[in-house]
């Protein structure tokens, strides 16, 4: 057993004395007293989350700025940092992370784009949207108007990524950041740089019970500065966040498919690609985007593909395109990819029928032998314009 | 393989004891057992104390020997903040140079405020922190913690310093430990960490608490506590290590 008693008082900026009580195998209390947390500081939280007084009472030490890293599991060389900063950082944070490394991202912002209604039986889930690729002086720009709303907004969430530079930071609803890293040694760096230290996994603040509040949560007069000088109408998340989408173009994705590729991963797959005469011209693209248009070309054909026939065999080719990757990397990176496909791979083969018969392959396709089975048979839900390519075809002609 | 390594002979005796099968032979000039514990293939390094010892011989280790997963053991220093007590465990999370820099006027000045970096990682600059990529802390932790709170023991993880001149005094512990949040200091583990990092194996480091840092007053050092504590601890995970590398 082992008790910390704060003692004389809480001064997070000096030192915070405490009495340590212990009970040891002689069942014998023994105290010490000694300094807590001599360079700990404390978490002052976006306006956004709210944690329970209750908690407060128990466990105000658990609120203290600093961050974790953990190994991705499946992953080589991918790292995972989770960061607990104060407010007022996010933004340095945000840009720290990204300067220098790359010189354009994606934003991704998450929210409630409709109205959650308290009597809603169903858990709201925030939808996620993305802009195309934009220079990142550019992006914090268009930004800056709305960072302090997004920071402080309990029910948004953003961050910036690079697929091909394999980054991404995200600060969440929570109100934590997460960030993808290669390189652990710069994330640390930055982190010291910034006087965050490192801490225990079980001390972040989501941890304990706590309220998301949207700023509209808050009385009249009650917003500090900057914030209280914006109407209650630009404090709406639905509408603030709703200008970022149009401002910056951006598109809402489905998150039913999530993974990490790194940039050493990245740069294999691009070596491989290169020196295939079918494939060199995708070898600058970013990879991660082939495996997530095939995840969304499955959804697609579940819901009923609305494509012609090239455009149906233009979704094949992206899964040849991934298999030439798979077929040439390393057994970890194959592995990892085939876990990545993997669903995508079983839904696809459930909807196929017909699959004595083969669908034609693009010529811009490299030969795989045996035929792979994307091409055994046509999903069971071609929509008018595919199924007329198919007539076409002679597809629905009975085998002779 | 897995290697394990102490600064000193004090401090690995019981491993020592628990290994079967015992071949005696060299790692580059530094002596190396290897054995069995649980089955498992050990070798037991002893490096020496201080941090060119620890880095030379983690440097024959991994290179001569390739083991998959390196484990730093033996005892440590509690800072005043740690909550750790004399016979409780430490994990590291982080290892920090503690005292590579310059004490100035002004205060101290660690090794990216002088602009030295120790070592670059990835075109990246080293400085005084190395992160442990180790996917097994949580693992570890949820292992041993219960066997010593049952024994009124406490297991607690955090960054580690480690020093060249250890802090013997109330006053240059207080201050080590307000500059780098660390736990518990010692006088190998940067070095252990530093090479484990750039040959990508990741490193696991377990310490037993011998004394707390501050005024030096040997009287309240225990030093056969913790290396025990210590070594049993290796020896559960090890007993148990398919559970510890599940991740």
């Amino acid at each position: 057993m082992f008790l910390l008693i704060p003692g004389g008082g809480i001064d997070f900026n000096e030192q915070i004395y405490y009495l340590s009580l212990r009970l040891d195998k002689t069942r014998k209390f023994s105290a010490t007293k000694g300094l807590i947390a001599l360079s700990k500081t404390p978490l002052n939280l976006p306006l956004g989350i709210q944690v329970w007084k209750s908690e407060l009472r128990r466990n105000r030490h658990l609120l203290i700025e600093g961050y974790t890293m953990t190994a991705v599991e499946g992953g080589a060389d991918a790292y995972r940092f989770t960061v607990a900063a104060s407010a007022e950082k996010i933004p340095s944070i945000l840009r720290a992370f990204c300067d220098g490394q790359v010189e354009e991202a994606f934003l991704i912002l998450e929210y409630y784009p409709h109205e959650v209604l308290p009597a809603q039986e169903e858990a709201a889930i925030p939808e996620v949207f993305y802009s195309a690729y934009c220079p990142i002086d550019e992006l914090f720009r268009l930004l800056d108007p709305y960072m302090d709303r997004l920071v402080h907004d309990g029910f948004v969430g953003f961050g910036l990524a690079n697929n091909r530079c394999g980054l991404e930071i995200f600060f969440s609803e929570e109100k934590t950041i997460s960030c993808f890293t290669d390189n652990p040694v710069r994330v640390t760096n930055l982190m010291h740089r910034l006087g965050l230290p490192h801490i225990e996994e079980t001390s972040f603040h989501m941890d304990l019970g706590h309220d998301h509040l949207s700023l509209l949560c808050h009385p009249d007069g009650s917003l500090p500065e900057p914030l209280s000088g914006y109407s209650r109408m630009e404090l709406d998340f639905i509408r603030f966040c709703a200008e970022i989408v149009e401002d910056l173009d951006m598109y809402p994705v489905e998150e039913t498919l999530s993974f990490f590729l790194t940039r050493k991963e990245q740069d294999a797959i691009e070596a491989q690609l290169k020196s295939s005469l079918a494939y060199s011209e995708y070898a600058t693209e970013d990879f991660g985007s082939f495996l997530l248009d095939w995840n969304d070309f499955v959804t697609e054909c579940t819901e009923g593909f609305d494509g012609d026939l090239i455009d149906y065999q233009m979704g094949l080719h992206l899964r040849d395109v991934i298999e030439y990757v798979i077929e040439h990397a390393d057994a970890d990176l194959t592995s990892k990819l085939l876990d990545i496909v993997n669903d995508s791979d079983e839904r696809f083969q459930k909807l196929l029928t017909d699959r004595r018969k083969r669908i034609d392959r693009p010529s811009e396709s490299a030969p795989i032998e045996p035929m792979p089975f994307w091409y055994q048979g046509v999903v069971e839900k071609p929509g008018a314009t595919l199924r007329r390519d198919l007539i076409r075809k002679d597809w629905f002609k009975p085998a002779r | 393989m897995i290697s394990l390594i102490a600064a000193t002979a004090i401090e690995s005796n019981e491993i020592k004891t628990r290994m079967t099968g015992i071949t005696e032979t060299k790692c580059g000039r530094f002596p190396l057992l290897k054995g069995r514990i649980s089955g498992h293939l050990v070798s037991l390094l002893i490096c020496g104390v201080g941090k060119v010892n620890a880095a030379l011989a983690t440097e024959a280790l991994l290179s001569l020997r390739h083991p998959e997963v390196v484990i730093l053991f033996g005892c440590g220093g509690a800072y005043p903040h740690s909550g750790l007590q004399v016979g409780d465990l430490a994990i590291a999370t982080q290892e920090i140079y503690g005292d590579e820099g310059v004490q100035s006027p002004d205060g101290f000045l660690d090794m990216e405020q002088l602009g030295l970096p120790l070592a670059d990682y990835q075109d990246e600059p080293l400085y005084n922190q190395i992160p442990l990529i180790t996917p097994m802390i949580n693992e570890v932790r949820a292992m041993l913690k219960p066997e010593l709170i049952s024994k009124g023991q406490s297991l607690i993880t955090g960054p580690f310093v480690t020093v060249s001149c250890g802090s013997g005094t109330d006053s240059f512990a207080t201050a080590i430990a307000r500059r780098t949040s660390g736990i518990c200091e010692n006088m190998e583990g940067a070095a252990v960490a530093q090479v484990c990092l750039q040959h990508k194996v990741s490193l696991l480091e377990l310490r037993g608490i011998s004394n707390q840092t501050g005024d030096r007053n040997m009287a309240d050092w225990n030093i056969p506590k913790a290396t025990e504590i210590v070594q049993q601890a290796i020896c559960e995970l090890l007993a148990d290590w398919e559970k510890a590398i599940k991740t």
